[in-house]
């Protein structure tokens, strides 16, 4: 008798240790960034992330022409996040929560030396608890096809390989 | 005339205090003393002479000049010149909006002051400048809002971070400039500090300074940090602690605070 107790004691524990897990963990939400092709994802070298508060002059088509013009509202910048390569993209990096509200998610691909941008892309969405995911679709600038003929992706070179092959 | 000494002493204590000590030329501070000191003896004319005197020398600052205006719009309230007086005063509250009189000045000698502000406040649009870095014109983007045209000249001193010397280029007023500074296209941080001067080089806003200049460029990033998520002694620590006050902890946790943005690419835009 005490042994089923005890069992009962042990399930009533785990169960309250279920619920307090579920309750405490941080829930995730996808940034999804959507390469145009595997071989795009090849060229990039870079990723720059960069989060900014929309207004009526800080749309997305207004941060896409003001990011590819070197002009950015830094009033509006919540953070800007510029050591991210696209393989610790794929392999899931880790960026801060925006905070609440609508909010601009500006993603560009970036060249080795991080100043030129080959592909950019923005997508407005609100993170709170029962977001799934923020999709940022990527479309290659003019300096892509550039970039392209200077350093092109190795013949049977994938994401894949070339991210296992950096360890990430 | 006694009475009004007392409360002239008085302000100008209060507003001593407030005037910073700039690199400014010493001609235009000591006329500004002067007039202070004339001022203090309710010399109104020669208050007035020396404070308009100061103004003219030029090179005071955003709080000097302030005080120069003050003593202008008292002094001409005083002699019955009202309309010269919301001038000083409208010049005074667009350098710094909370400016005020104090107490001690007698309510006859406030009217202009009260007109001046409500000239100010009623603008939308105050005093102010802007600075982005424009990589792509090499260079920073200043904008500027000057709602009653009181800039002459906008004073930009630059260096690329690390280097020792600001390089300083001066400017015609304009709502958008561009400031070149020789290598900012490739830096990842440019420095910079900001005069807007009138027509006599004084200081009517000052952004950053020669020690501390602010910084425009690339915010330094974010680390990738251990993922403590997907270690499982995390998550058995987490579970001891769970057991202890789990259930009013699960209920009081406030979700909102507790979601993380995590990376993911796929191909193809569809």
């Amino acid at each position: 008798m005490f042994s089923r107790i005890r069992e009962k004691k042990g399930c009533v524990v785990l169960a309250l240790g279920g619920l307090a897990l579920t309750g405490c963990a941080p829930k995730k939400v996808a940034l999804e960034v959507a390469f145009p092709s595997a071989e795009t994802f090849l060229v990039t070298q870079a990723i720059r992330v960069r989060v900014f508060v929309p207004n009526q002059t800080s749309t997305c088509a207004a941060l896409v022409n003001d990011a590819i013009g070197g002009r950015m509202p830094m009033e509006q910048l919540v953070y800007d996040i510029n050591d991210l390569t696209p393989c610790s993209v794929r392999s899931g990096a880790k960026i801060p929560d925006p905070g609440g509200g609508r909010k601009l998610f500006l993603v560009e691909g970036l060249d080795m030396m991080r100043n030129t941008t080959l592909l950019i892309g923005c997508s407005e969405g609100e993170i709170h608890g029962k977001s799934t995911a923020i999709r940022v679709r990527l479309y290659p600038t003019q300096n892509y096809d550039r970039a392209y003929r200077q350093n092109p992706p190795q013949p049977e070179e994938t994401p894949e390989t070339r991210c296992m092959r950096r360890g990430v | 005339m006694r009475a009004g000494k007392g409360w002239a002493f008085l302000m100008m204590g209060s507003c001593l205090l407030a005037i910073v000590p700039s690199k400014g030329n010493a001609q235009g501070r000591e006329a500004l003393e002067q007039a202070e000191r004339a001022f203090i003896d309710v010399d109104f004319e020669t208050a007035m002479n020396k404070a308009q005197e100061a103004l003219q020398k030029g090179w005071l600052s955003p709080a000097q000049l302030v005080r120069a205006y003050q003593i202008l719009g008292v002094c001409a309230t005083a002699f019955g010149q009202p309309t010269e007086a919301r001038d000083h005063f409208t010049r005074m509250l667009v350098i710094d909006p909370q400016s005020t009189l104090d107490d001690t000045v007698p309510p006859r000698l406030r009217a202009p002051f009260y007109e001046a502000k409500g000239v100010v406040e009623g603008r939308a649009e105050r005093l102010s400048a802007e600075v982005g870095l424009d990589r792509a014109q090499g260079g920073l983007r200043i904008a500027i809002v000057d709602p009653f045209q009181l800039v002459k000249k906008v004073r930009v001193h630059a260096r690329l971070e690390g280097a020792v010397e600001f390089e300083v280029s001066e400017f015609a007023p304009s709502p958008e400039l561009l400031a070149p500074v020789e290598g900012s296209a490739e830096a990842d941080r440019t420095e910079y500090w900001l005069e807007l001067l009138d027509e006599h080089s004084n200081q009517l806003l000052v952004l950053g300074s020669e020690f501390e200049p602010r910084v425009v460029g690339r915010l330094p990033g974010v680390e990738k940090g251990v993922d403590l998520a997907s270690e499982p002694l995390f998550w058995i620590v987490i579970g001891a602690a769970a057991l202890a006050g789990a259930v009013t902890t699960a209920v009081l946790v406030d979700q909102g605070s507790k979601i993380e943005l995590q990376t993911s690419a796929v191909f193809g835009v569809n």
